[in-house]
């Protein structure tokens, strides 16, 4: 069977699309609901996030802090985060 | 007082060397297909072939497949605790792993895993599984030979420090018995042996460690197992981590042996991993990568250049056939890598012919420049008179038949062939190796009994070793048996074989 050409870079071009929007997708998780006041002073720290829409999550696990998931990029700036590398450090010593 | 002062500064001091927590982006996915030994990623955009990937259970895996929105993971150790939808962290570190000195006489696993229960590797170093071999300047000829203990293989197939000699037969044909025994004759030869065992069976690994033991060679032997029902991953990584031992070893301008343990299982498990990442199948369901996996492997044994320490790698791969079969795709593969093949023989191993050595298809490609003078003295005959005897060996029925001469080397073939003959586990020194051949190209041993040969053996070798010990230092330190030196030798053969004729 032949696939028309066509069809065939139509499908490409959505799977392209795909993927640029999957790595342009913006997740920020923090410990409670924060104010724009201190969103304007996270996206002064974190230039990434300037570069799309900001999906914004509530997880009290993290503790305190937050995380910024862009794309398959994640960057832990939480407690939780800190905690565990502890644990690694103190636990992971041959 | 004082020393709290003390301690507090020093806390302070290493407080203002601490730069601010730096912060890292680590790249994350997720799990969408678990297979046998192989999970299927999605995310982790920014991933490199070879990296590691950590799972929410710990386990680890190794990245060895990179599609458009997938990345294919074999798992190092448990795959079962992994389930879809997981989350998968890049550690962003490739596959290593740690080595010291103190690794010899330990039994590890793929990933530098004690398996022998004597606590844990300590690191000097960490290497990489995979490192590219020693380039075209950092090389230099063989030359110095790697004694086996095997007369056959010493005069006929000699082996040398950086050489690869492929061993090859079909099973039970003693293919480990030939690398263990040349482990065992390692003893005191500044060698550190590696024996990596790939997919065999445990109790077999068990009963090789113990005979290493029980002979005092695991003083300067690292066992790298990955048994056959450990995952594929680590079959597939056993014989680059074994590499990885040998390389430290080398660096340091050692000599080393590794033993490949056998490799036909090693292509078996990499089919399985192509297999179920579904890579393009091609002869005997293999995929196209096949003799680059064995290519690169076997590329770094070495014998490296003064200037570059030295050291030497020899490999002795291990490659089973089915029915003799050496045409076959891995087998053949494999032959046209290394630099010579010991090919052993169904038909002569029930013959009692053991080692099952073929000589007339066995060769060594570089082995020869390594050969010792003295050794290299006595077996030039050898193989003259064995070479006449092959191509007579058919008319020996017709013994009666046929004229003096020609009855004669029949008789001397016959001869070589028995002293050629060796016990399992019992190396020979390059003495003894020697004065056997020398004796029995002389034509001493031509009125013996064929079934005596081997009584005659042990007691004239135990009588040299106590009465002709002054002989033996005097070959092992001239280049040939002298005149003099052989009508001494002459006198205790004479004497031993009064006791068989």
């Amino acid at each position: 069977m032949k696939i028309d050409p066509k069809i065939k870079k139509d499908l490409k071009e959505r799977l392209r699309a795909d993927l640029e929007q999957k790595k342009r997708r913006i997740t920020v998780v923090c410990a409670y609901k924060i104010g724009a006041d201190e969103i304007e002073a996270l996206k002064e720290k974190v230039p990434l996030l300037k570069t799309g829409e900001i999906k914004w999550q509530v997880d009290s696990s993290i503790i305190a802090g937050y995380v910024v998931k862009v794309g398959s990029k994640v960057l832990d700036l939480s407690l939780q985060g800190q905690l565990q590398n502890f644990k690694k450090l103190i636990y992971g010593i041959d | 007082m004082e020393l709290i002062d003390k301690y507090l500064k020093e806390i302070e001091l290493e407080l203002a060397k601490q730069t601010k927590a730096k912060v890292k982006t680590t790249e994350f996915g997720t799990v969408v297909e678990v297979k046998d030994g192989v999970v299927v990623i999605e995310g982790l955009d920014n991933i490199s072939y070879g990296e590691l990937v950590e799972f929410k259970n710990k386990t680890v895996g190794y990245v060895v497949d990179l599609s458009e929105e997938s990345v294919g993971v074999i798992i190092l150790g448990d795959y079962l605790g992994i389930a879809a939808g997981d989350s998968a962290k890049a550690l962003g570190v490739t596959l290593s792993i740690p080595v010291s000195s103190s690794i010899v006489g330990r039994v590890v696993d793929s990933i530098g895993e004690p398996l022998d229960g004597k606590g844990k590797i300590k690191q000097d170093k960490r290497y990489q599984l995979e490192r590219k071999a020693s380039g075209v300047v950092e090389r230099t000829p063989v030359k110095v030979p790697l004694q086996t203990g095997i007369k056959a293989i010493d005069a006929l197939i000699p082996i040398g420090r950086g050489q690869r000699e492929l061993i090859i037969g079909d099973r039970g044909t003693g293919k480990t018995t030939i690398a263990i025994d040349t482990i065992i004759n390692q003893k005191g030869q500044d060698v550190i042996c590696i024996y990596c065992a790939v997919g065999q069976k445990n109790s077999k690994v068990a009963q090789t460690i113990s005979l290493l033991t029980k002979k005092g060679a695991m003083d300067y032997t690292v066992i790298v197992s990955s048994g056959s029902s450990d995952s594929v991953a680590m079959q597939y990584l056993a014989p680059y981590a074994a590499t990885a031992i040998a390389e430290y070893f080398m660096d340091k301008g050692r000599d080393v042996l590794v033993v490949y343990d056998d490799l036909t299982k090693h292509a078996w498990a990499y089919r399985q991993i192509s297999l179920i990442l579904r890579r393009p199948a091609g002869r005997e369901a293999y995929p196209g990568d096949v003799f680059y996996l064995h290519s690169r492997l076997l590329e770094r044994s070495c014998r490296m250049d003064k200037k570059y320490g030295g050291g030497s790698i020899t490999g002795l791969p291990i490659i089973e056939t089915l029915e003799g079969d050496v045409s076959a795709y891995i087998p053949t593969n494999v032959i046209s890598i290394t630099d010579g093949q010991i090919i052993l023989d169904v038909d002569l191993f029930n013959a009692g012919i053991r080692p099952a050595l073929n000589i007339g298809l066995s060769v060594s490609r570089v082995g020869g420049n390594a050969q010792t003078k003295l050794m290299k003295s006595v077996a030039g005959k050898l193989k003259l008179d064995l070479a006449q005897y092959r191509e007579l060996a058919a008319f020996s029925q017709f013994e009666s038949e046929l004229d003096e001469a020609t009855r004669k080397l029949l008789n001397r073939g016959a001869k070589i062939t028995q002293v050629l003959k060796q016990k399992k586990n019992n190396p020979y020194s390059l003495a003894s190796e020697v004065v056997m051949i020398w004796a029995t190209s002389q034509g001493y041993l031509d009125l013996l009994p064929l079934d005596k040969i081997p009584e005659f053996e042990e007691k004239f070798l135990e009588d040299l070793n106590g009465r002709g010990r002054k002989l033996i230092t005097i070959i092992e330190k001239g280049t040939e048996i002298a005149d003099s030196t052989g009508k001494e030798l002459k006198k205790i053969i004479d004497f031993n074989l009064k006791r068989f004729i």
